[in-house]
Formats: C-alpha cells, structure tokens, sequence
C-alpha cells in the first residue's frame, strides 16, 4: 500500500524527520563554520576592500628661508578631484566634464590612468579646481559615484626674490617614477622638476600619510574607519635654510634685469652661494610653482630661453678673468717669480703668428702689473711655458672644467682643455703649442660658467681654499625637530698661499689704478678683474670678476653679461652695485638712487648707469 | 496564579524560542534601517509585530473546533485575495503580490501558508477509512496545492516552492508509504548533485540502489530509480546548458562560482558571503558591520536579514539563531508526535515543515549553497505580512499546546 493513514505520525516518521532536521541543521552550521571561521580572513579582507578606502594624505611641502631666516618659499592649499576607479560609473563621464569644462576624451584618459595604476586608490585626475566647480560637483556628488575631492599644496614665493632658477618649477610625477616609487607617487602627485625643488625632492615631499576612510556601496566617503585609529598622520616635508641673502639676491635679479648672462656672489669662506641670478628667468609664482601647459609651452619656445640657467649651464671663454690664474700656475711651477719681468712690445709672435696686445706698449712689467693692465703678451708668453696639463690639473682643483657639485642640478663641466682633449678633437699631431696661445688670456678652448668663475675667485679671494658651492646651510627635520647641517667639502688647492697672495695684489691693483677703477668703494677694499670673452656669433661677453674687502674677503662675485660688447660696461656696475649692497646695506641703495634720480631697488626701473660707468675702464 | 497556570497553559518552548529570533530581528532591522533612507522601516515593523502578537494572543484563546470552522472561512478569503491580487495587485521587482488597502499593503500568497495548512489540517482531522481515505487525501492535497497556481500567476516563485517542498514530507506524515515517498524525493535529489558535482551525484545513485536492497524490493523498482535519477540528473544538465536562456542559467552557475559575474547575478552572493564571512567568531558588533552598515546589500533587512546578524554578531550570534530555530523546529516535532488530535498533529507539522522550508532556502542562499529565491527568515526579517502570518501560526500552535490531548505527559 503505498497509503495507509496506520503510519500517520508513527515512530519511523518521527525518525526520519529528526534525521532530516539535523542534517539540514548540520549543513547550515557547518556552511556557517566554513564561511565564518575557515574563509574568516579572506571575506574580512574583502569586506574592508568594499568598505574601507586608503586616502593619502599628502603631506605639505617644506619650506625655504633664507639666510636670514626670510621665508621664501611656502606652500597654501587647493583642492584637487580624485577618482577611485572601482567606484566609478563611466556613466557620469559627460557629467563631470560639462562641469569641469573638459572634454570626456581627456576625462576618460585620466581615469584609465588611474585604474591602470589602482582601481581602489584614489588618484588626482584634475587639480586646482575652482570653488565655484567643487561646489557644482559636489551639487551632483550623489551621482558622481567614485569622485572625491582631496587638498593639495600650490608653491607660494612671499619674498622679493624670484630666485627662478634656483627653486626651480614643480611637476606632475611620470609614470616612470611611480614604477621606480609606487610607496612615494601616484599619478597626480607633484615633484620637484628642476633646481632646488628637483635636488631636495625627497626632504622637501615629506612622508605620505594614509587616513581610512569607509565608503558606502556607491563609493562616497561616508566618515573615518575605527575614528581614525589606524590612520597614519603624513610627515611634512623639511624647511630648507638657504644660503641665499633674500636683499641681494633680488637686488642682483633687478640689476640684471634686461641684461642676458648670470651673476653669483660666493661667500669665499665656506662656499655658501649668496646670490645666483640667470637672465632672463621666468616667474616662478605665475606658475605657482606647477607647471601650466600653456605657459610652459611658450616658455619652452622662447627664443631667449628664459628656463635656461646661464649661471650654472653655460660655457663662456672666461676672458682676461682667466689671467690671474694663469699667472698663479705659472708661479707655483717656476716659471716666473713675482720679480719676473716680461717686456710687453705691442704684439707678440709666435712661430709666424702675431699676437697683438691692447692698450699700447707695456714695457717690462712684472706679475701683479701685467694682471692689472691685463697685458695681453705677458701672459702669451707665459702659456708658451706652462705644460698644457699642469694648467688642466690647476684648473679642476680650483672648480673649473668639472661640474661644481653645486646642490642644483643644472650645472655643467665647462672646459678647461688637457692634451687628451686636443688629441682627441685635433687628433695626435693635429695640433701645435701655436693652439694654446690664445688659453693664457682665457680665449679659445676654454669656457667656465658664472658659477665656476665665481668659485674660481672665492678661492683666489681666500687664499687658496675651494669649498664646493651650495645653497643651503642647514635642513630642519620634521621628523626629529632638529636641524641638520650640511657639511660641504673644501679643498687647498696646490698653488702655496704666497703665490695667491702675489695675484690678489695683482687683482687689488686692478681696482685700484688699473683697468677697474670704477669698481671701488670709499672704505672696502674690492680687489677685481674685468674680462671680455670674444663670441663669434655677435658681439662679445663681458665679464667681471671681484672680491672684497681685500684683507679678509666676504664676499666674490661673477658676473657675466652676453653681448654686452666691449668690456666690462655691462657686468661691473652689477657687481659694484652687489658689493654696494652687501657692505652698506638697502638704504644706502635707496638713498643712492634717489641722489642720482634712478629707480632700480626703489622701483621697477631700467637699470641706468651712471656716466662714469664707461669712463676708465678698459679690458 | 497556580489555577491560571492550569487553566491557560502556555509553552514556553515556543514562546521564548520566537521571542528571540524576534529580538534577534528587531536588533538586525534596526542596525540595518536606522541610518538609511528607509529608517521608518524599523518603526513600521514594530508596529506589524505589536499587531502580529495580539493576533497570536487572540488565536491562543480560540476553541480548536472553532478553528476547524475558522478554517474554511479563512481558506476562501485567502483564495479571494489570491485572485484579488492578480487583478488589483501592485507590481513590485516584476511580480504582483502585493495588496494595498490604503497605505497598508499584505502579501495574500504570506497568508495563504497559514489558511493553507489550517484548511488541510481540518480536513484531515477526521479520517476516513478504506478507500475514501485516498481520495481524502487526494483532496486535502488539492487544498494545498490550488493556491500554488494562483502564487505562480504573479509570479512569486519563492512562495509557491515553500508549498512544493512541504508536499511530499506532509504526504509522508500521513502515511505515504516510505519507498514510495524516496522514490519521489531521489530525482529531485539527483537533480540538483547533477548540478554541483557529478561524484556526489553517482554516489548519490549508488547509495539508493542499496538503500533500495535494504529495504528488500525487486529489481524493477530498482531499474525504475536507476533511470529516472539518471535522467533528472542528466536531464537538469542538459536543461541548463541547452534550454535555459543564458541570464537564467547565469543565476544557477554563479552558486558554483560567484566571480563570473561579480557586479551583476553574483553581486549579492558575493556581498552576502562577505558579510557574514568577515563576522568571524564574534562578529563586528551592534551597528559596526561595514557591509550592513554602507549597504552593500541591497535591502538587508528583508531576505537577507542573516547577514546582518552574522556579520554583527558573528559565528557565535548566527550559531544562536540556528540553535534558537532548531528548538523550535525540535518542539514542534515533539508535539506533533506525541498529540493525539490529528488536526493538532497535522497542522503543528505543517507549521514545522513551513518554517523549515523558509529557513533552509532563506539561510541557503545568503550562504550562497542555493540560487538567490526571495523568501523571508521567519520572525526575523522586515514585512508585515511575513510576521503577521508567522505569529497566526505561533498563536495557534499555542492554542494547540494548552487544548492538547496527549498520550502520556
């Protein structure tokens, strides 16, 4: 039968219904077991993937003062949009850049980046929005699933100084940085693009910080995870002290002001870089520090190159500047004494080459006299005798023909040329001693950039010892709350104390009854040398070299001015004007250029001379 | 007090059984609703369960042959709002089985389940003897299954399989022979081993078969399981891969595995293992599951109600939910064995075997062993008529309790 109601509720059914029930129970339990306990680490893992989002907190970039402890360069706050790509709808595309006034192409390109790099992270894919646009997108913020705002920093320049290429601009990271960096980048993130900015990348950027957020299923962050216990506060990044002198530097980027060439004022003590101006720079606060496409694009292609650092980049025959270095090899390797005397006829020949000097006949003169005519046959006459590499080897030592490790960098070897060199560019019996005639008085192969010619006269000024040129003195670790300071290397060059102090006086001449006359003070001593560096493509570079007071220099200075013709019309009023500054201070300036009705300091102003500038001074 | 006790006998192996999975429901809707956009929800349920107890207290006064009467009324109104729903019901996710009277809508097919079993149970309640016994039966199951085709009108699948599944086990209660009863069973059995792993589903076969020479019957009763629990096995095979359209056949795959289709048919699987996965032993806490909290499961607080239990209060808080269920369920068993009136007996094994099908399906698909089937874990989830419908049982099962007949007690 297959009914029969005599079974109704009996025994056996009892049975098999209590079986039943426990293995139903038993598979929900032990499901429940497998779920809860055997996958617990792995769903809890997906779950805070769903729910928590890892929001870098980008920390603020550090600042820069000067050596008067000025405040440079700083940082103030902007909002940027990011995008979490795992929460995005591409459905708001067209939404998002009607408001953001974009086109979807560009959009859709960010936002691909961004996934390519994390779909859970959020990354900036536009920066610098404006209020009215944040407030128009957070309007629509219900469904802008995945779009959340964060603050970044924008470079702020509170002081006179533009110092443009010295801070240098900011960039957005490459991808190959944040291949090389994924724990430091993520797309969007800035970087130091050039100058300091570029060298002090790592201690300026700081330490990332990470808050947890929760988002809710559509991706909008709803509060903190856990109240912010697990949050990870960034670390700002450190405040750099420069060794630049906020006055001076300005006051130099004034006076060179429509000038092309670069000026730097060393501190012949230690090496500290005072001022460094490169003209034409560009406006580092136009760019707030970013690099803006358009803006960046006709600065690019600007003929008068306004990014390029004349001061630190260029290779400049140094001219006559050259010749109280080629009068101190020429001491230290015997070739001379300081009694030596050389007769000066007008012209000097070599092999069937004559090679004239300027500013008549010179008679016999000796060292320190022929450094302050600048007697051209003097030091033709010592190159003949200088062997070629000894004159290379001087050179390195006082920072010429290889990088100056200056803490920027933009910087370049210049040439201060050896036998290997002509061997290799003339070939082996290519080229005679007639090639190297023209080096004593610092023309032909032989270049150096502003900053290694005012290296070069640092350590002329101080007796002999180079320190590596550099902008900044000490770093303040956020980290500690300490400074550091920073330890530069100095090296005494192999020329003997005596044989310096026999061309500073020869320098000292200079300013005093030579060819720089008008680059004296009442009551500093400036020692100094003009220099005219002969450019075959226009007309010549002016150069002028300088250091004062005499007796315990402070302060050297170089400064070139391109095409700026015969010379030193153009370069020395800067550094005597630099000079002026740095001993009698702002005021006096001020005063100065109130007596005589010209407005450099006191204003925005052409740089006049005045007429006794071009008076007295010869090459 | 003593002669109140005698005179209205309540049991409180179901009384405190359903008073925590209420609580249990109150505390997982509240976490669930209180911060989102339908918080009123939390309100609305406990006024639905403030009126549900009141009916259980009224029904628990009710004379058991007034309920035999009761029955027939309220089997033909149920039927009434069947039909009446089908013409004037309001269309909610793309089937009709919802009634509004004013701003208060029921579900017909959640109270059918309770007139159902009522009307069967007092069918039953006198048996026939000889051959009327059959076609009694027969009738009863009529009962039972007409609403089916009216539920699967709207259609509400979910429903209308909660009457399927009781079926063939209430058959069985009543005597359906126990072969019989596993030959029906084996092929759906088969079917659904077929789909998860062709191993389990040959040992399935050959565990029947010896099954079937334990209980000492012929080859052709051997030779009719081998074959029809080959071809349900193959057949539902086949079925899926050649027959079922591929959004219908992605709902079944994505039980095997949910990451084919993660932000579509296998986003709610995938976010209900996350929720009560990540619970672990003890759970996040009162209000601090991210997933229940940031909603990452559409509309918790009704089907998927488990997860917010088992993400807040983990392993140990789910393991009270099913032990609380199991007590009950193991109650019901109990008296319905041991009463000695068929409409008692019959009607508390429906009501056992309800609340089963309901808990078996609803846990099943939030753990993700079963296709997503919208139907609501009894006491515990959001829905008026949900609660409305399991209180009537509760209240009448009391009524049964304290009006009971019993061998030895």
């Amino acid at each position: 039968m297959i009914y029969n109601p005599n079974r109704f509720g009996n025994l056996f059914r009892l049975q098999v219904f209590t079986w039943a029930g426990l293995l139903i129970f038993g598979v929900l339990a032990g499901r429940l077991f497998y779920l809860q306990i055997f996958k617990s680490d792995s769903l809890l893992a997906e779950s805070r993937k769903n729910a928590i989002r890892d929001v870098p907190v980008i920390p603020i970039r550090g600042n820069m003062f000067d050596r008067n402890g000025i405040l440079l360069v700083d940082s103030y706050p902007y909002y940027s949009l990011t995008v979490t790509p795992k929460d995005y709808r591409s459905g708001t595309d067209s939404l998002i850049s009607e408001l953001l006034d974009t086109d979807t192409l560009t959009l859709q390109k960010k936002i691909r980046e961004a996934r390519r790099y994390s779909p859970f992270v959020p990354s900036v894919i536009f920066r610098d929005i404006s209020f009215a646009q944040m407030v128009s997108l957070e309007e629509f913020g219900w469904k802008l699933s995945g779009i959340n705002y964060r603050v970044d920093t924008k470079r702020n320049y509170p002081a006179q100084t533009r110092g443009s290429h010295i801070f240098g601009y900011l960039s957005e990271v490459t991808q190959k940085m944040i291949e090389k960096q994924p724990d430091e980048y993520s797309p969007g993130d800035i970087t130091g693009g050039s100058g300091l900015e570029k060298f002090y990348e790592s201690p300026l950027r700081g330490v990332k910080g990470h808050e947890f957020w929760l988002v809710n299923a559509t991706g909008q962050l709803v509060g903190s995870w856990e109240d912010g216990g697990n949050n990870i506060p960034a670390v700002n990044g450190d405040d750099l002290y420069l060794t630049i002198d906020d006055g001076l530097q300005s006051y130099a980027e004034l006076l060179m002001e429509g000038k092309t060439g670069g000026a730097v004022a060393i501190d012949p003590r230690n090496g500290e870089i005072l001022a460094l101006v490169s003209k034409p720079d560009f406006n580092l606060n136009q760019l707030s520090g970013l690099k803006n496409s358009t803006l960046w694009r006709d600065m690019v292609n600007d003929p008068s190159k306004p990014l390029f650092n004349r001061a630190t980049l260029t290779r400049y025959p140094p001219g006559s500047t050259f010749k109280p270095f080629v009068g101190a090899v020429a001491l230290q390797e015997g070739i001379i004494t300081e009694d030596t005397k050389l007769v000066c006829r007008g012209v000097f020949t070599f092999g069937n080459r004559g090679f004239k000097c300027h500013g008549g006949v010179h008679g016999p003169i000796d060292i320190r006299t022929a450094i302050q005519k600048s007697c051209n046959s003097f030091f033709y006459q010592l190159m003949t005798k200088i062997p070629l590499d000894k004159l290379h080897a001087y050179g390195l030592e006082f920072g010429m023909g290889q990088g100056t490790g200056v803490d920027i960098f933009e910087q370049r070897n210049g040439l201060i040329p050896s036998t290997e060199y002509y061997d290799r560019v003339y070939g082996k019996r290519g080229w005679t001693k007639g090639f190297l005639i023209s080096l004593g008085i610092g023309q032909g192969e032989v270049g150096v950039s502003p900053i290694q010619s005012a290296a070069y006269v640092a350590t002329v000024a101080n007796g002999g010892t180079h320190y590596k040129p550099h902008f900044v003195r000490k770093i303040f670790r956020k980290q500690t709350g300490s400074f550091e300071e920073i330890k530069v290397p100095s090296q005494k060059v192999t020329i003997s104390s005596e044989n310096i102090k026999i061309i500073r006086e020869g320098m000292r001449k200079v300013v005093e009854a030579g060819t720089a006359v008008s680059a004296g003070l009442p009551d500093v001593q400036v020692a100094g040398k003009t220099g005219t560096a002969q450019n075959p493509h226009g007309k010549d570079h002016a150069w002028f070299i300088c250091f004062a007071p005499f007796d315990n220099p402070e302060i050297a200075i170089s400064v070139m001015v391109e095409n700026a013709g015969f010379g030193a019309v153009a370069a020395l009023p800067v550094a005597r004007q630099m000079l002026k500054y740095h001993f009698y201070g702002k005021n006096f300036i001020l005063a100065e250029e109130k007596k005589l009705g010209i407005a450099v300091l006191s204003g925005s102003g052409e740089v006049i001379l005045s007429k006794t500038d071009s008076l007295r001074i010869a090459d | 007090m003593s002669r109140l006790r005698e005179k209205f006998p309540i049991d409180w192996v179901i009384v405190i059984p359903v008073a925590i999975l209420m609580t249990f429901g109150t505390l997982a809707i509240y976490s669930s609703t209180i911060n989102s956009d339908v918080s009123e929800n939390f309100y609305r349920q406990v006024i639905w369960m403030v009126i549900s107890i009141g009916l259980a207290a009224a029904l628990y006064f009710i004379n058991l042959k007034t309920f035999q009467i009761l029955a027939i009324l309220l089997y033909g109104i149920s039927i009434v709002l069947l039909v009446a729903v089908l013409i004037a019901g309001k269309e909610v996710y793309g089937s009709k089985s919802w009634l509004y009277l004013g701003p208060v809508g029921i579900q017909p097919s959640e109270l059918t389940k309770y007139t159902a079993i009522l009307m069967v149970a007092s069918y039953l309640a006198v048996q026939k003897s000889g051959r009327s016994a059959t076609i009694q039966l027969v009738i009863a199951m009529g009962f039972l299954l007409f609403p089916v085709g009216l539920i699967l009108m709207q259609p509400d699948t979910g429903t209308a399989l909660v009457f399927l599944g009781m079926t063939v086990p209430l058959l069985f209660w009543l005597g359906l022979d126990d072969l019989f009863t596993f030959m029906v069973i084996a092929p759906v059995l088969s079917a659904a081993m077929a789909f998860f792993s062709f191993y389990l589903f040959i040992g399935f076969i050959l565990l029947g078969i010896l099954f079937i020479f334990y209980r000492k019957s012929n080859l052709l009763q051997s030779f009719y399981f081998i074959t029809t629990n080959l071809a349900a096995g193959f057949g539902t095979v086949f079925f899926i891969q050649n027959v079922l359209l591929p959004h219908q056949r992605k709902r079944l795959e994505i039980l095997l595995d949910p990451f084919i289709d993660p932000k579509g048919a296998g986003y709610n699987v995938i976010q209900s293992e996350v929720a009560i996965g990540s619970g672990g032993w003890f759970g996040k806490g009162f209000m601090h599951g991210t997933q229940t909290q940031l909603g990452f499961l559409p509309k918790q607080w009704t089907d998927f109600i488990f997860c917010v239990i088992s993400e807040e209060y983990g392993l140990i808080g789910s393991l009270i939910l099913i032990l609380t269920f199991a007590i009950l369920m193991w109650r019901l068993l109990n008296l319905a064995s041991r009463i000695k009136q068929r409409f008692a007996s019959i009607f508390l094994i429906g009501m056992l075997l309800v609340i089963s099908i309901h808990l078996f399906i609803n846990l099943g698909m939030t753990m993700g062993l079963l296709p997503i089937i919208g139907i609501p874990l009894p006491f515990v989830s959001y829905g008026g008529s949900s609660m409305l419908t399991f209180m009537a049982f509760t209240g009448t099962a009391l009524a049964i309790y304290a009006q009971r007949k019993e061998e030895n007690l």
